[in-house]
């Protein structure tokens, strides 16, 4: 049998030699492919000057909504989600491949705003309602009360003027704006748990530091 | 041993050879050029392709495309367009933003007849533009919201309890109150009567088309003649209005009055939406001239769907005609925001705020022997320096808001005046901490109404914005601008003042409205001559005169 076995082999040497030639192909392809592969998942491929804020160790994620007038929460709300919003206004790219949508606000040149990267929302800025009674409405003694003192707080709004200050808690992941003398908060910032730096970088754009400390 | 054989044999080994092959193959030549490529780019006009089968197909079809130079232009002055716009309109926006355009350019020679003095103020595409890549609307005629009850913006069967005036009232970028001056005349002009049967006729079809969220409140219209409705100014009536207006042809022809008014506040588009409260355009003028130009590039000024008949139906296409600017006329143009503005004001003698006697800040009666000790004890104000003329400037002005609601919004807060400018600003100004401060010298010329102005900052920061109606007032911001050269751009120009935006002009809005004589001249900046109160002298500011009654 083994004898019949090993003539077969004999009398067909150049078959086999392509039998081994072809198994040593497919070889060489698969592992080509997988290395190209790999080396394509590392690299990423959403570099761009606003990048994803990166994660602070140890810091808390606001996997849920700090307030209810929310329209997400970060990480979780989806792009679909967003899209479905009945609010949303218009929608715009940014460089770094995130989408950022506008949203209807209680003030006609100031919109609620979204930012959606990677199917999942990162940002969330959304207008606090002036009517103490409407849902949502918060004062910044309550989130002082749940959250304590916030990680540094910058006087100076370009829009809501040289007195008004930005409470920031860049490692819970929010920040917002608000009038200490009525102990009102005007607006909401939600984002994926990050540094002071990258939080006044990445979505501070209305604090004014050189602001002066009055009207005149 | 037949199995043995069979799996010996050499072809079937090449066989599995050249499947093993496959997959990897498939991975070089399709998985990998996908990863390696860049986003695709959508090239300009080819957006509409996906969703072509699906579109209306006007009976004409013209050539997309005008040219946006003119737009670059006085009295438009956008600026040129830089790179490639950042929204690409799907085509639906696109079908209606052309239809926006085309019911403009229909009732062309109506509009300009209502602005007869700059006809050019009226245009197809600036309605376009304002809409669609200012507004961010998508030129659909059923986006509402409302400002002024938080809460229930998105859901128009809850309606608007109040803010008629305020301007809270927003159909697909206009507010029923701006309209509500011209909607019967515009309704005449699209439908040719007014009567209750017509009127119902395009109110029902309205809120029979409308979806999320369907109109159910009313879930019929009523059968009333628009001036009725019009004139009755209740809750239901204004939101009756706020239906018809979602009318596309009834709604273009509102909004484009609009524009052209707010062209005519300083004879410069750009100039008057940079006036305005915030940064949103000033951040995104440029973003705005891209996301138009990519507009003007699809633009055919082809009205699609209908809404000429009351019934539904309809569908037509309408010449573009692109006339050419001709005048660069700078004109404040009063007559128009008169009639945009929706009534307010009638020129002088609108009533002076309480307490003052003719509406000058002079108090009758006997002075206190110790008028100092009054501010103290009524106002919580104290004084710093100043000698006894300068206390008693005070006490006067103190005195004659007494009866408004000043000393009630002062109220929690105790303030000192101080004689000498801020040593943090140095100029005149305020600030607050724990307590707030007023840096005034003595002896200032319009003592009074500049100390006024710096308490309008004080009651601005010390109460809520409810109680101080910000929302409605920044509104009156967007629609109105500045009321002087110091806060904002209506009267742009009549001097060097730096323009220090809506939070000055809060100020500017208390100072004017408890000292109704003075002409405000806002310092040596404002090189106007003989300048009016501007709340209750000019007619351009009913708006903020609607939120002054309202605080003060």
């Amino acid at each position: 049998m083994f004898t019949q076995i090993k003539d077969k082999f004999e009398t067909t040497p150049n078959k086999g030699m392509l039998f081994i030639l072809s198994i040593i192909l497919v070889i060489v392809v698969t592992l080509i492919a997988i290395i190209l592969l790999n080396g394509l998942g590392g690299k990423g491929t959403t570099a761009g000057p606003l990048p994803t804020p990166t994660a602070v160790p140890g810091g808390a994620s606001t996997q849920r909504k700090i307030n209810p007038a929310q329209k997400t929460v970060i990480e979780q709300t989806t792009l679909n989600e967003v899209q479905t919003l009945p609010s949303v206004e218009s929608k715009s790219p940014l460089p770094d491949g995130a989408t950022r949508y506008t949203l209807k606000s209680p003030l006609s040149s100031r919109k609620n705003e979204i930012i959606v990267k990677d199917n999942h929302v990162v940002f969330e800025r959304m207008l606090v309602p002036e009517s103490s009674k409407a849902p949502g409405y918060v004062r910044i003694s309550e989130y002082e009360k749940e959250y304590g003192k916030p990680q540094q707080i910058i006087r100076g709004s370009h829009f809501y003027g040289n007195l008004i200050k930005t409470y920031i808690y860049a490692d819970k992941g929010f920040a917002f704006i608000g009038n200490s003398f009525t102990d009102e908060v005007f607006e909401i910032h939600t984002f994926i748990p990050t540094t002071i730096e990258n939080y006044i970088t990445q979505y501070g754009e209305d604090i004014n530091k050189s602001a002066p400390a009055g009207e005149s | 041993m037949r199995l043995l054989t069979f799996l010996l044999k050499p072809k079937i080994y090449f066989s599995l050879a050249f499947l093993s092959l496959l997959p990897p193959l498939y991975m070089i030549f399709f998985v990998l050029p996908q990863q390696y490529s860049p986003t695709p780019v959508v090239p300009l006009n080819s957006l509409t392709v996906s969703k072509a089968k699906n579109l209306f197909i006007p009976q004409k079809v013209y050539a997309a495309g005008i040219d946006f130079t003119k737009y670059t232009q006085s009295p438009f002055n956008l600026p040129t367009p830089s790179g490639e716009s950042d929204i690409k309109y799907e085509s639906d926006t696109l079908t209606r933003a052309n239809t926006l355009g085309g019911y403009v350019q229909k009732h062309l020679s109506y509009l300009q007849g209502k602005f007869s003095s700059h006809p050019e103020y009226i245009d197809p595409f600036a309605a376009v533009i304002w809409d669609v890549a200012i507004e961010g609307t998508g030129a659909d005629p059923y986006d509402w919201n409302c400002q002024d009850v938080q809460g229930s913006s998105n859901n128009v069967n809850n309606g608007c309890p109040n803010g008629y005036s305020s301007g809270g009232w927003q159909v697909n970028g206009i507010q029923v109150s701006q309209a509500a001056s011209h909607l019967a005349a515009d309704f005449q002009e699209v439908y040719g009567k007014t009567d209750g049967a017509t009127v119902k006729s395009v109110g029902d079809r309205i809120i029979s088309g409308s979806s999320d969220p369907k109109i159910t409140n009313p879930s019929s219209f009523p059968a009333t003649d628009l001036q009725t409705i019009i004139s009755a100014n209740t809750t239901e009536s204004r939101q009756l209005m706020a239906i018809l207006l979602m009318d596309p042809e009834l709604g273009a022809v509102a909004i484009s009055q609009e524009i052209a008014g707010d062209i005519g506040s300083t004879g410069n588009w750009v100039s008057a939406m940079l006036g305005w409260p915030g940064s949103y355009y000033s951040d995104n003028m440029q973003n705005f001239s891209n996301r138009a130009k990519y507009l003007a590039d699809n633009y055919t000024g082809s009205v699609t769907g209908g809404g000429t008949t009351g019934t539904g139906g309809g569908s037509y296409s309408l010449d573009l005609v692109l006339k050419p600017t001709e005048k660069d006329t700078y004109v404040l143009n009063k007559a128009t925001a008169q009639a945009l503005g929706g009534g307010g004001g009638s020129g002088t003698g609108q009533g002076a705020p309480p307490g003052s006697v003719d509406g000058q800040c002079t108090p009758t009666g006997t002075y206190p022997a110790d008028p100092g000790g009054e501010l103290q004890s009524k106002y919580k104000i104290s004084t710093d320096g100043f000698g006894a003329d300068g206390i008693k400037m005070i006490y006067e002005l103190a005195t004659c808001v007494s009866t408004s609601k000043f000393p009630t919004l002062l109220g929690g807060t105790s303030t000192t005046v101080h004689n000498a400018i801020s040593p943090s600003l140095g100029s005149i100004g305020m600030d607050c901490d724990a307590t707030c401060n007023v840096w005034i010298p003595e002896g200032t010329n319009a003592f009074k109404f500049i100390l006024t102005h710096e308490f309008g900052h004080v009651l601005y920061y010390t109460n809520p914005r409810e109680t101080m109606h910000v929302s409605e007032f920044e509104d009156s911001w967007n629609k109105e601008g500045g009321l002087s050269p110091y806060s904002g751009p209506y009267y742009g120009g009549q001097g060097g003042c730096p323009t220090k935006g809506a939070v000055e002009d809060y100020a500017e809005m208390v100072a004017y409205y408890l000292n109704p004589t003075m002409g405000g001249k806002t310092g040596a900046c404002d090189s106007r001559d003989n300048p009016k109160n501007s709340l209750f002298e000019d007619t351009h500011f009913p708006l903020h005169l609607e939120v002054a009654k309202q605080v003060l």
